[in-house]
């Protein structure tokens, strides 16, 4: 049995449709997640342990199960558990993608974080800087030079993690893929999809080139 | 005019006694050194008037405001509240062994970003200020670079001026010149005897015994968290009455001649 000849013009057009999808996962992860990230590294690094504990439990939840089981937990939890339908597959989908990664992201700011000499703290102690002047000004600069080596590891994972949302069945780029290659038995789709994520981390790639070298005026 | 007053200082890091019963007292334009042994508590005590480290027991006056007194009735130290330990810290300088420069910020903004965003100055003002303090210290040249560009000696004379530019009160430094070599250490000497002459009120923890000897107009010799003696250069150097003074220093003098 042959299958239809494979049309190129739809095969392209629908699965930019579906990078379109995976860039919107790709993008309102990092939105979500950066900032709620710094916002745990600051509980992970907290001296009450009523606030660092919790955030280490969270940590090694998120970090130590699957993102496809979270996937699933967070498509089909709200159902099962409180009996709640109204979450959509793309709310699910980014909801388990931020969550997920906000904990990787805590751990790599705080390793940028503890990577800050105190001395640079007690310096802006002294000069009359208050808490909030001393991190936005002081630290976090320098927080931001130091994690982009391992930024950009996860935001390269993350052009590829998001092939995951199709486990429940949101339609993404390599959902798309997977359907037109299997609808005309051809492995020219896998090929099509491998080389959207190639580029995409390709660009990714240079972004983080450019960031190291804008701030390559210190060290 | 009394500008610190910090009195029965004490301070423990677990069971080590760092701080026993220091008492320490600075009149305006007075440059005091405190010399000892490595361990002895000098940079400890700084820490504690700079708010680094709160103490256990004693009192400290900083310009007249009460930072921290004694409460017989608690029984406990007790703390100014959160504006007046604002305010006190304005009224001093520090000048750290490391430098602690932001490395992020050009030497300029070292120095300009604390009078901007803190005293709420105009950064044109500050920027001329802070060249004038830059021009002092020898370091005109030097605004738009980087501190990784300068050498060691360059970066602890931009973190005195980063200092001098909030105008306080009282400049400490912490063993200002002990992260550097021996030739990089004279300019530094040279800025703090040139802030000496301007009747800036400085308290210098130093290795630097000969300087001390030079600069300061009163020496406090401390060992193993008391202060052993204190007096002029002249007391304490030629004739030292306690026999702690006289080891170390004849041992420093020693080391330093062989």
């Amino acid at each position: 049995m042959h299958a239809a000849e494979i049309n190129y013009a739809i095969l392209l057009s629908d699965m930019m449709e579906g990078l379109l999808s995976s860039l919107q996962i790709f993008a309102l992860t990092l939105l979500i997640g950066l900032p709620l990230g710094l916002v745990l590294a600051g509980g992970r690094m907290s001296r009450h342990r009523v606030i660092s504990l919790p955030v280490q439990a969270y940590l090694l939840v998120m970090r130590g199960t699957p993102l496809m089981l979270q996937l699933f937990f967070f498509m089909y939890g709200p159902y099962y558990i409180l009996g709640y339908t109204g979450i959509s597959r793309f709310g699910a989908v980014i909801v388990a993608f931020s969550l997920n990664y906000a904990a990787y992201f805590a751990e790599i700011y705080r390793g940028g974080l503890e990577s800050i000499p105190v001395g640079q703290y007690e310096a802006a102690a002294t000069l009359g800087f208050t808490k909030g002047q001393t991190f936005f000004k002081i630290i976090l600069p320098q927080v931001v030079k130091r994690v982009i080596p391992p930024m950009g590891n996860e935001f390269m994972t993350l052009v590829k993690d998001t092939a995951l949302a199709r486990v429940i069945a949101f339609s993404e780029m390599f959902d798309v893929a997977q359907k037109a290659a299997s609808g005309h038995n051809s492995v020219i789709p896998f090929i099509v999809a491998g080389a959207f994520y190639l580029a995409m981390n390709a660009i990714v790639g240079q972004c983080f080139v450019a960031a190291e070298k804008k701030l390559d005026y210190y060290r | 005019m009394r500008m610190l007053s910090a009195r029965n200082i004490c301070k423990r890091f677990g069971d080590a006694e760092v701080l026993r019963d220091i008492s320490l007292e600075v009149d305006q334009g007075q440059v005091v050194a405190v010399i000892g042994p490595s361990g002895s508590g000098k940079s400890t005590l700084l820490r504690c008037i700079n708010q680094f480290e709160t103490i256990d027991s004693g009192e400290i006056t900083v310009c007249g405001k009460k930072m921290v007194s004694f409460d017989e009735r608690l029984q406990r130290t007790v703390y100014a509240d959160k504006d007046t330990l604002r305010k006190i810290r304005l009224d001093l300088g520090m000048v750290f062994q490391n430098y602690n420069l932001f490395p992020h910020f050009s030497v300029l903004r070292n120095i300009t970003e604390a009078p901007v965003s803190v005293l709420g100055k105009p950064r044109r003002e500050a920027e001329a200020e802070a060249k004038v303090l830059l021009s002092k210290m020898g370091l005109s040249d030097k605004a738009e670079q980087y501190p990784y560009q300068l050498s060691g000696g360059q970066q602890q004379r931009v973190s005195i001026a980063r200092a001098m530019a909030l105008s306080p009160k009282i400049l400490f430094f912490d063993e200002p010149t002990s992260a550097l070599d021996p030739e990089l250490t004279g300019a530094i000497l040279r800025v703090i005897r040139a802030l000496a002459q301007e009747h800036m009120t400085m308290v210098i923890v130093t290795h630097e015994m000969a300087f001390a000897r030079d600069v300061a107009d009163h020496i406090v010799f401390m060992d193993e968290g008391v202060v052993v003696e204190s007096g002029t250069p002249e007391e304490v150097f030629f004739r030292p009455k306690e026999e702690r003074t006289q080891r170390f220093l004849q041992r420093y003098f020693e080391d330093r001649a062989g």
